[in-house]
């Protein structure tokens, strides 16, 4: 088969333009640090979130020193807790849930974004370091509220943050 | 005498407009650069049509002039 | 004047009036399914960026539904079916085996097609159980009016029944030909339909052995994560399925248009075996953010997936190199000056030149999409429909369109109606789509929501790093608007060229490849082994997470109910929720029978 020089040179960049591209993606996930939404949270009953510790009272709850953990439950329309409240310089780690159909979850202007899916938990940690308001989007299709469903990461000053209710002191 | 056709010119002018102005997005995300659309969009009309006339009146051309079949 | 070789050869229509009855059917189909998915998108991109909204946002939802449907599944796939057809006929050089099969096949999915529209159009209406606002994804537990199922499943056969109609011709001409290579248009028409078949064993799993009898009432429960991974399955192929008889028209008619030949048919040969090979085991690059499959099973997708870029930067290497050819055959010369010599003035030549450029584009955005951890940026924001609205939306669309106006008068035997009007119409489409996605692309990584009614929150605003959102949206408008006048153009333009006089001599031939295919060694001919291939690398990326799936969640799900998508007031709709029974369900399914 005969392949022209230039084909064969073009064949060698596009290999090599494939391979750069991996490298880049291998370096966010390791070097960066950069989790996939992964499969190492166990299913749940999604009739029967109410029976999950986690989920029977959607919350944000400290479990260590600069450390959160926020139990969030997606449903149509809305999130729950609403607003999310959670402290700058810290470590929180997601768990959300739906007991009704798909929904996204994407903290605006933000990479922290996953899908939510009956049955399944999404197990997202991030490192919220600036204080402010961020905007919640549902942005996976749920129904013909969809387009309403939204809620609200607010991030306070480390100073300012008090967990409401029972605090581990 | 001019060396492009009149359809080469359309075509042309058309790809050249959404070439800038992709541009501009590219200056926006990429170096943060914000830009006013209108003035931009107005920019970047006057450059296309200029850019046609002159072709057109083959005040400029480009690549050899070769001999045309159609 | 003329860059054709001799026209006023004998039309496809001359020597195949039956086969061309067919395709005209076929692309007519296809061309009704584009006139009204276009009016759907135009509702949906005003009412969007909220430059006109004249309904209800939630019915937002059901046109929505409509357009994509109508788009990637009607206008796309009848198409193909027509395409391929007249490929299959004409370089074989032989009728088709049975005329009445093919018309069984093309009836098949005509039917299919009413019965999941039906259901589809039934969200307009508030008092009808009928509906199916699940979008074209169809994702559980939203559950959509069994005939949404069903008919979806016909059209499918439908073109199973294509495959094996061509199949058939081929058989037949190999026995009288035994020791020919493929011609090179069936060759890509089979090879298509391989993947195909390979990719309908998901969807066919996911609809026929779930969906259908869920939303029949046979069962309650699903496993919503089984049957998104079993679509996806399919629905990473399937977008190779709209761009493979694009890629047949890139590599057997553009370079003839151009004036020229093939560069290497070969190669055209090796790029659809590496799609065979490579579009399906890649799948749940579009599931990177789903919980439940586990990271090494996302890595192996990336990594196959950006293998997927070859097979395009090949094709753009040997398209641009055949058209290269023919501008030098047309006495263009210098190192960029021959692109002058090219036949710009031909719209079907101008359509897929830049159908073809925008693709570049959209193939780049889709490396984005399958960044993996780069994901995050983009998944489910309006980037994605920028994506794709440059490669269904103009690699293939374009292509068709420009394609049509190359083919259409030979199997018509009428002439163009209007040149300058589809040159025009093309040139709209290049800057309407490039207007519409780039608003996309932008606003996308903003974190502007895909498939919303209506994106303005109430809590927070989106933050532009530049211009702002009202401008993208603006921006979005307009060049919808563009795209939507650019459809009209081509289905009126089509019409009247079928409303014209009878014209003879209207014929094409296509030119014989630089590299022709006796220059291709004998084992890309070998079906049989690429397939193995194919079905070997589909197990080993499919096998361990859909096991893992099934183990960690059960087949039928930890405890998922389904939620069916009636478009209504929403008390209305939880006051019917709570009456409804899966044999309430069933019973009115099929029409009022009580067990």
């Amino acid at each position: 088969m005969h392949i022209h020089d230039y084909e064969k040179i073009w064949l060698v960049l596009a290999m090599l333009l494939i391979v750069a591209i991996i490298t880049t993606i291998t370096y966010g996930a390791t070097a960066a640090g950069i989790g996939m939404i992964s499969d190492q949270e166990e299913t749940i009953d999604s009739n029967a979130l109410d029976e999950d510790e986690r989920f029977a009272e959607p919350r944000v709850e400290q479990v260590g020193e600069n450390e959160y953990e926020a139990y969030v439950i997606a449903q149509q329309f809305v999130f729950s807790p609403d607003p999310i409240e959670v402290p700058a310089n810290s470590r929180v780690t997601f768990y959300i849930t739906s007991p009704d159909v798909l929904h996204g979850f994407h903290v605006e202007g933000t990479n922290a974004n996953t899908m939510v899916i009956p049955g399944e938990v999404s197990k997202l940690t991030v490192e919220p370091n600036e204080p402010g308001e961020y905007g919640i989007v549902c942005n996976e299709y749920c129904g013909s509220g969809h387009h309403t469903m939204e809620g609200l990461l607010i991030v306070h000053p480390e100073d300012e943050f008090e967990l409401e209710g029972d605090s581990d002191e | 005498m001019k060396d492009t056709s009149q359809a080469g010119i359309l075509l042309g002018s058309a790809v050249l407009f959404v070439i800038i102005w992709e541009i501009r997005s590219a200056l926006g995300v990429m170096a943060g650069i914000d830009t006013h659309p209108v003035i931009y969009g107005a920019a970047t009309l006057i450059f296309v049509i200029l850019v046609a006339i002159g072709l057109n009146l083959g005040l400029i051309s480009f690549g050899d002039s070769s001999e045309k079949t159609s | 004047m003329s860059e054709q070789l001799e026209s006023g050869a004998p039309t496809f229509l001359d020597r195949f009036p039956q086969e061309a009855k067919v395709v005209r059917a076929a692309l007519g189909s296809s061309f009704v399914a584009l006139f009204l998915g276009a009016l759907f998108g135009i509702v949906q991109t005003l009412h969007r960026t909220d430059v006109f909204r004249f309904m209800d946002a939630e019915y937002y939802y059901t046109v929505l539904t409509a357009h994509g449907v109508l788009m990637v599944v009607s206008f796309t796939i009848f198409f193909l079916v027509g395409i391929y057809t007249w490929g299959v006929v004409r370089s074989l050089d032989r009728p088709l085996e049975n005329i009445r099969f093919t018309w069984a096949w093309y009836g098949m999915m005509v039917a299919g097609t009413l019965l999941a529209v039906v259901p589809i159009l039934g969200g307009f209406v508030d008092t009808s159980e009928l509906s199916a606002d699940v979008l074209f994804t169809f994702y559980a537990p939203k559950q959509a009016h069994p005939l949404f199922y069903g008919g979806l499943s016909v059209f499918l056969i439908g073109t199973w029944m294509a495959g094996a109609d061509w199949f058939r011709s081929y058989f037949a001409w190999k026995q009288e030909n035994p020791d020919e290579r493929i011609p090179l248009q069936t060759f890509m028409a089979l090879i298509t339909m391989l993947m195909w078949y390979i990719a309908s064993i998901g969807i066919t799993i996911a609809v026929v052995g779930f969906l259908l009898p869920w939303s029949l009432g046979l069962f309650n429960d699903i496993n919503a994560l089984l049957t998104r991974t079993l679509f996806w399955f399919w629905g990473h192929p399937v977008v190779y399925f709209w761009l493979m008889p694009a890629y047949m028209l890139w590599y057997t008619v553009l370079p003839t248009i151009s004036g020229g030949r093939l560069f290497s048919d070969p190669l055209g040969r090796v790029v659809f075996i590496l799609f065979l090979m490579l579009s399906t085991p890649v799948g749940i690059h579009h599931q990177y953010l789903d919980p439940g499959i586990s990271e090494g099973f996302k890595a192996i997708a990336m990594t196959n997936t950006m293998f997927l870029l070859l097979p395009s930067l090949l094709t753009a290497f040997t398209v641009v190199a055949s058209m290269e050819h023919g501008a030098r055959q047309r006495g263009g010369t210098g190192l960029f000056g021959w692109l002058r010599a090219l036949p710009w003035r031909d719209p079907a030549f101008t359509g897929m030149t830049l159908a073809g450029l925008m693709f570049a584009a959209g193939g780049f955005s889709g490396m984005v999409n399958a960044g993996l951890n780069i994901n995050y940026l983009v998944h489910n924001t309006l980037w994605v429909p920028g994506h794709f609205h440059l490669t269904v939306g103009t690699a293939v669309a374009l292509t068709f369109m420009a394609g049509t106006y190359w083919l259409w008068p030979q199997l018509t035997n009428r002439e163009l109606y209007s040149r300058p009007i589809a040159l025009a119409q093309v040139i709209l489409w290049f800057v309407g789509m490039a207007l519409m996605s780039n608003a996309m692309h932008v606003a996308g990584l903003f974190g502007m929501p895909r498939r919303t009614a209506e994106p303005q929150y109430e809590g927070f605003d989106f933050t532009a790093t530049f211009g702002s959102i009202a401008e993208f949206d603006l921006q979005l408008a307009i060049g919808g608007t563009l795209l939507t006048i650019s459809t009209l153009l081509f289905v009126v333009n089509i019409a009247l060229t079928s409303a014209g006089p009878k014209v003879s001599g209207l014929g094409k031939p296509l030119s014989e490849p630089l590299s022709g295919p006796e220059d291709s060694p004998e084992i890309l001919d070998n079906l049989k082994l690429w397939i193995v291939i194919a079905l070997v690398l589909v197990v080993l990326a499919y096998t361990l997470p859909l096991a893992s799936i099934i183990e960690r969640g059960g087949v039928f799900g930890p405890g998922v109910d389904p939620v069916p998508m009636v478009v209504e007031p929403l008390v209305a709709y939880a006051e019917a929720a709570a009456g409804e029974s899966a044999v309430g369900r069933l019973a009115t399914a099929i029409g009022g029978v009580l067990p």
